[in-house]
């Protein structure tokens, strides 16, 4: 099916990604974030000083024993760092020279579909690709040995400065993808669903076996797995349960069921205003951002975003790049204080709003600071969140009924259909300036409590 | 400016931490943020926000009034001093209509100030707007005590004791002129109400309905035509008389979508049905009711509707806040506003109590459209 949205929105941002791409070697040290994982209680399978192969694992989530995080390069544990109440922050590898690694059986497609979904969810978990499956609701990784009603795979993002999808499929072979989708097969009694965007045809995404082919058109967050969810197979309830995986994780799945190695690379795209060299990279997971960007110039006062500038998180230089996250933006960090702006005619101002004369005139791509380009009040309902809200949602009945924890109400409105990145443009274009998307996030948090 | 920004610079460490004004920071920071964008960063996704505040949607209703009051001043001049030339009678309603525009903020903003610094919150610039509201809907023989005393119980009791702006249930500025109607309603009904300097004149509305067995187009006779009325050279509340500047102000508002135009619109036909309704009806029982039988465009031209309409019922907090809520809530007031006209002998102006029992419904129509879309989903999921 084709999923068409009107409702929602484009950004125009300075600093677009070019489509070509670099390769970034691993560096020195890799680090491991256990935050990078909502929900994971993580208990560490080293301590300092330890040699690692490349994909033995670090650590492992107290819920749920059989996930492994692995590490994606072979070393040694150099550091630990604990942050409050003793929570592990990175785990910081020194990356050795050597060639040792956990390899697994190799398979090919026809052995592929004579395993069984035991077999493929121990091989999963080991190889430490079993957190690149998440499920719906909450966004957490998937529960092992559980079915989800069915599996989505999202194949390009319409968050600003996503990775392109041609640069993304460039030097992978369809016999990958099929092998990645084959072995999801074994993991829900459902269907498995892949959502591309209409205008981009690919030949190694078409004529796929085991898998029903999508397409969305329309503004962002028509890439968006919620928006897709909500219109094949919407989550109707708590113990209702999806799971997705990026085309990028898939593909990394078929090539460890094919070759047996897992293979720790990803292309990511670095991009914003604040940066010199805006293009795709070939990055291993757990590269320091440090690294990825050592041939770039990082301007003075920039917020480095690991992720997209729409639901990523703030990072730093020597952090690496997030589990999940596809790019690295970098926007400057200085709010200049405009006199009387409430009033300024605003030529070259940014709005979904119509109050800036800047509407008139042809849309150019803007530069973004982190202004909030205001102060937060209260609920002003004057609509204009509705218009960017894709879902069969009723957003502001739904933040009021968080915000007064009335659960009830809020099963009701569809919480378990939502998640934050679904709300993102709410929270950019709310004239209150209030944190929508966190208010969503409590919302969900609360529900899975207490629902 | 870069002088200001220093000065604000220099003078910020007496407003925070230990600061010998500490309690003031409100102050401050309405001073520092009125003059220069906020400082404030985004802290987590999204990293970036869309360049249109509250101070700037609330200017810009201020904005929207700002013909129908320049019209209000020329049209209370235009009493005072009917033979002068145009810009002395706009000169001449000045000494009237600013000093309850000034008491009114004066007054708004103590409270407003009073309420931030015990409750240690910013000033809301909500009462930019409340601020002009009240002046607008007051007549401009309002003695300037009663002003401040309608200011303070609309912001009083109409929006702070909820919780400030965004959590009254009222239109405060309607509950500062409910208040005025219902303690002294000598001062804003009657038919001396809007003498200024001697000169005494009744308003459209009550001339049309001062005598039973006749019909209010007759009443109105040569002394009112409905050009006069939507141009607004009438008498009647400062801001409400000239249908035209308001719709100019409407225009504004729906371009720059503040104002929502399904509660416009909603309103506007609510009136046009219910007033065709009460023309048939008047026809079908001979009725000595003069109201019944006014059409629906005089309806749109008298009194209070238009700026009503316009200005608050648009109201975002106390209206409805769905779509379909929207509508419903705007037939209501259209409804309600003719009803009261025509059936209630004692009071000819019907726009302020309809728009405030309307809002008194409006979290009810919410309600019942959430109700609809909860078993909308339900029937979805069950398919």
């Amino acid at each position: 099916m084709n999923i068409r949205i009107k409702k929602g929105h484009d950004l125009k941002l300075a600093g677009k990604p070019a489509k070509t791409m670099e390769t970034i070697d691993v560096g020195s040290f890799i680090k491991l974030h256990p935050s990078d994982f909502p929900g994971v209680k993580p208990k560490l399978l080293v301590k300092i000083g330890d040699t690692l192969k490349k994909g033995q694992a670090v650590f492992t989530d107290k819920n749920n024993i059989d996930v492994l995080f692995t590490t994606p390069a072979a070393g040694s544990v150099e550091d630990i760092q604990f942050g409050e109440r003793r929570r592990i922050e990175s785990i910081t590898i020194r990356v050795a020279e050597n060639d040792k690694v956990v390899s697994f059986e190799p398979y090919s497609l026809e052995q592929i579909s004579t395993l069984d979904s035991g077999k493929v969810t121990e091989i999963l978990c080991k190889s430490g690709l079993w957190p690149s499956l998440r499920r719906r609701p909450f966004s957490k990784i998937a529960i092992p040995n559980t079915f989800p009603k069915s599996i989505f795979i999202s194949t390009m993002s319409t968050a600003p400065f996503a990775a392109d999808l041609e640069v993304v499929l460039e030097q992978t072979k369809k016999e990958i993808i099929q092998a990645g989708i084959d072995v999801l097969k074994f993991l829900t009694n459902g269907s498995i669903n892949m959502v591309s965007p209409q205008n981009l045809s690919n030949t190694k995404l078409t004529d796929l076996n085991n898998v029903q082919q999508h397409t969305y058109t329309g503004p962002h967050p028509a890439g968006n797995i919620g928006v897709h969810v909500s219109q094949i197979d919407p989550i109707k309830n708590k113990e209702d349960s999806i799971w997705y995986i990026s085309i990028q994780d898939l593909i990394s799945i078929g090539e460890l069921f094919l070759t047996g190695k897992v293979d720790y690379r990803k292309i990511i795209t670095v991009a914003g205003s604040a940066i010199s060299e805006k293009q795709h990279y070939s990055v291993n997971r757990g590269t320091l951002i440090s690294q990825i960007l050592s041939n770039n110039k990082v301007e003075d006062n920039a917020r480095i975003i690991s992720g997209d500038i729409l639901t990523g998180s703030i990072s730093y230089m020597d952090n690496s790049i997030g589990f999940y996250h596809e790019s690295i933006t970098v926007i400057p960090n200085v709010p200049n204080r405009v006199f009387m702006g409430w009033i300024a005619p605003g030529f070259s101002k940014y709005s979904l709003s119509n109050t800036f004369l800047s509407k008139l005139l042809p849309k150019r791509e803007k530069v973004f600071t982190t202004s909030m380009n205001g102060s937060k009040r209260a609920i002003l309902p004057i609509g204009a969140i509705e218009k960017v809200m894709p879902l069969n949602i009723l957003p502001t009945m739904l933040i009021k009924s968080i915000i007064a924890n009335d659960i009830e109400t809020m099963e009701q409105l569809g919480i378990y259909e939502c998640d934050p990145e679904d709300f993102t443009l709410c929270s950019f274009s709310d004239a209150s300036k209030m944190d929508i998307t966190g208010i969503i996030q409590d919302g969900l948090d609360f529900a899975e409590a207490e629902g | 400016m870069k002088f200001l920004r220093n000065l604000l610079d220099k003078v910020e460490p007496n407003f925070t931490g230990n600061g010998k004004y500490a309690k003031f920071y409100p102050l401050y920071e309405m001073a520092d943020t009125f003059l220069f964008t906020p400082t404030d960063k985004t802290k987590n996704g999204p990293h970036i926000r869309d360049a249109v505040d509250l101070k700037r949607v609330m200017s810009f209703v201020v904005i929207a009034m700002l013909p129908a009051l320049l019209f209000g001043i020329f049209n209370v001049g235009r009493q005072v001093n009917p033979n002068a030339a145009i810009i002395d009678m706009f000169i001449s309603g000045l000494p009237t209509v600013l000093p309850i525009i000034l008491v009114s903020y004066l007054v708004g903003g103590f409270w407003e100030m009073i309420f931030a610094v015990v409750r240690k919150h910013e000033i809301n610039e909500g009462f930019l707007v409340t601020g002009m509201l009240i002046p607008l809907v007051m007549p401009p023989t309002i003695p300037l005590w009663m002003v401040a005393l309608a200011t303070t119980f609309g912001v009083v009791i109409g929006k702070e004791i909820f919780g400030g702006t965004g959590y009254n249930i009222f239109n405060p500025a309607l509950v500062a002129r409910a208040f005025i109607f219902f303690a002294y309603p000598g001062a804003i009904s009657g038919d001396r109400v809007w003498t200024i300097d001697g000169i005494s004149q009744a308003t459209p509305l009550l001339q049309a309905s001062s005598q039973q067995g006749s019909q209010a187009l007759e009443l109105l006779g040569n002394q009112f035509n409905w050009w006069d009325m939507f141009y607004g050279f009438i008498p009647g509340s400062i801001g409400e008389t000239s249908t035209l500047a308001i719709l100019i102000g409407a225009a504004f508002l729906l371009i720059t979508r503040i104002g929502n135009w399904r509660i416009m619109a909603g309103t506007l036909l609510g009136m046009v049905l219910t007033a065709k309704l009460t023309n048939v009806f008047g026809e079908a029982v001979a009725s000595s009711n003069p109201m019944l039988f006014l059409p629906a465009e005089y309806h749109l031209v008298m009194g209070g509707f238009a700026f009503g309409l316009v200005f608050m019922a648009t109201d975002p907090v106390s209206a409805a806040q769905t779509d379909r809520g929207r509508w419903i809530y705007g037939l209501l007031i259209g409804f309600m506003c003719v009803i009261i006209r025509a059936i209630n002998p004692a009071y000819p102006e019907g726009m302020m109590l309809s728009i405030l029992f309307a809002n008194a419904f409006a979290p009810l129509f919410d309600y019942f459209v959430m109700k609809g879309h909860i078993k909308k989903r339900l029937k979805r999921f069950a398919a």
